[in-house]
């Protein structure tokens, strides 16, 4: 077990961080955590990871309680914040050996392996990279010293979408190697292309745990369409709005085009579930 | 010792600027002296008792250059101004990381958080004891060229006590720094505890009633016009600012280790 958390729960004061997450994750798993914005995502990352106390409950890395032994879990983990802030004031090569020098067991095969993949300006100060590039530098700092853990918050934020498949080909490089990832992020979609599994927090709490292909099979689209008459379909929950009928299909999408093939329509729109419509359809 | 580096190459700007600064006050102090020499005796005398205390606290021996450069140079100059430069820094070496969530980086590192405090203070050392080593040989240089003459171990002395007392001041920033988030309120507040042990020092000269006082200012057991005008030493004062400084690094250290950085 990599990462195992009992309970874990953390308030701001009175505020509401995360409650009674109680997860595992295994070796070699990437484990995909997902809630929308506000939900604790960031929260569990930074509890689990030792810059906030637990309010109850405990975690545990390698085996390690993190509010005792945060610094030999550190030996052995990477970790992407989801704040893109970095040293402006210094090179991408100075921040690279700066940090070089605090990790133990730094890898220069490995930092060049990195930087093939996720080219940087190196002589550049940092505060003149572009988002995308401050988000690669941050990528390559995180697994530049080989951990066998690698946290991430929502890391591919500001990577354009061909990079973005680079850096899931990378993830499935370092899984082949054994490495264990945790990925937090908002959008299902891109959790599920390179998780085994997901959590999914919704206000602070695990709504559910599940396999990414029995996630995959909650999937649906939603169907929002314009008619002339009022629609009637056997089985199906719709919303009415201004004339415009919205449902969630998500079996037999060719009985419910049929079925409405007997109405006068004016328009129609289909899209993808998102997160928030799993939620609402799902876990509510 | 990485931290510690990085944050001297971060600083050491900032600290030659205001050794130059330093330096050009002291020449320009020191400029008027052979004018002033003989009216400082007389200002002295006509002025009342309250008044020298004010001034500085020991060494009111204007037409001495010793009490000279105390009055006007090392009691608000080396003292005041130096120690508010050396808290303002210091109250901004961590608050600044968190404000800037530069911290979530830093401590992805396997460094413990007391280890980030104890390196940023030992990365503010360095410029402690270069503006005290750089101080005296200006003032030297400086006295020779008016042909003035002073007593060199006391001058020695006097920088080297002061390495002590702004050590203790920079440990009193950095406490300030771990507890606030924001840089401008911790630099405020470390600021306003430093110019506040001023003046209970003041205070506590002023007046029989608040003598005890002074003995809680970092300031009380530091006094250039002590060691440069009368010439003593005390060592006991010197051994306070050491355990005051490890007392200071001790509690930042435990705060910060004990306390959520919850960044937003």
């Amino acid at each position: 077990m990599i990462i195992e958390t009992k309970d874990l729960t953390k308030y701001y004061g009175k505020i509401r961080g995360v409650e009674n997450l109680s997860f595992s994750i295994e070796k070699g798993e990437i484990f995909g955590f997902l809630g929308p914005n506000g939900a604790g995502k960031t929260t569990t990352i930074r509890t689990l990871l030792g810059f906030l106390k637990p309010t109850r409950g405990k975690a545990f890395i390698f085996g390690k309680d993190v509010e005792k032994e945060i610094v030999k879990i550190k030996e052995k983990t990477g970790y992407i914040p989801g704040e893109l802030a970095l040293y402006g004031d210094l090179t991408g090569k100075d921040f690279l050996k700066y940090f070089g020098k605090l990790r133990r067991n730094f890898d220069e095969k490995k930092l060049g392996k990195l930087l093939e993949i996720f080219e940087l300006p190196l002589k550049r100060k940092v505060k003149g990279y572009s988002r995308g590039m401050k988000q690669k530098l941050s990528i390559v700092q995180a697994f530049m010293h080989n951990p066998e853990l690698i946290v991430m918050d929502e890391p591919t934020a500001g990577l354009d979408p061909l990079l973005q498949g680079k850096f899931y080909d990378f993830l499935r490089e370092e899984k082949k190697e054994g490495k264990t990832m945790f990925i937090s992020s908002h959008i299902l979609m891109e959790v599920e292309k390179i998780s085994d599994r997901v959590g999914i927090i919704k206000e602070g709490n695990l709504v559910a745990l599940e396999n990414v292909d029995s996630l995959k099979s909650k999937k649906g689209k939603v169907v929002k369409v314009k008619t002339v008459e009022e629609i009637k379909i056997r089985g199906i929950k719709a919303k009415m709005e201004n004339g415009w009928t919205s449902f969630v299909v998500t079996k037999d999408v060719d009985a419910v085009i049929k079925e409405l093939a007997k109405y006068t329509i004016e328009d129609i729109e289909i899209g993808e579930l998102s997160l928030e419509e799993i939620f609402m359809h799902y876990y509510r | 010792m990485r931290i510690a580096i990085h944050s001297v190459k971060n600083s050491w700007k900032g600290t030659l600027i205001l050794l130059l600064l330093f330096i050009g006050l002291f020449v320009m102090i020191i400029a008027i002296y052979p004018n002033m020499k003989e009216f400082l005796d007389m200002w002295a005398e006509s002025l009342p008792e309250v008044a020298l205390s004010t001034f500085g606290r020991s060494g009111f021996e204007l037409s001495m250059v010793e009490g000279y450069l105390n009055m006007e140079f090392y009691q608000w100059g080396w003292v005041l101004t130096l120690g508010v430069y050396f808290v303002f820094i210091s109250s901004s070496v961590i608050s600044k990381e968190i404000e800037n969530k530069t911290i979530d980086m830093l401590l992805s590192n396997p460094v413990s958080r007391a280890r980030v405090v104890l390196e940023k203070f030992l990365g503010l050392v360095p410029g402690v004891i270069l503006v005290n080593v750089a101080m005296p040989i200006v003032v030297l240089g400086c006295l020779k060229y008016i042909n003035e003459t002073i007593d060199v171990t006391y001058l020695f002395y006097t920088h080297f006590a002061s390495v002590f007392y702004l050590c203790a001041v920079c440990a009193l920033g950095l406490l300030f720094s771990v507890i606030f988030d924001e840089t401008k309120r911790a630099n405020v507040l470390a600021i306003g505890a430093i110019s506040g042990m001023y003046i209970m020092e003041i205070l506590s000269i002023l007046s029989e009633k608040y003598s005890a006082i002074g003995k809680i200012s970092i300031i009380h057991y530091y006094d250039p016009g002590e060691i440069l005008v009368h010439k003593t030493i005390e060592a006991s004062d010197v051994v306070i600012l050491c355990i005051i400084t490890a007392v200071l690094l001790a509690a930042a250290a435990i705060y910060f280790e004990k306390r959520d950085i919850a960044i937003s």
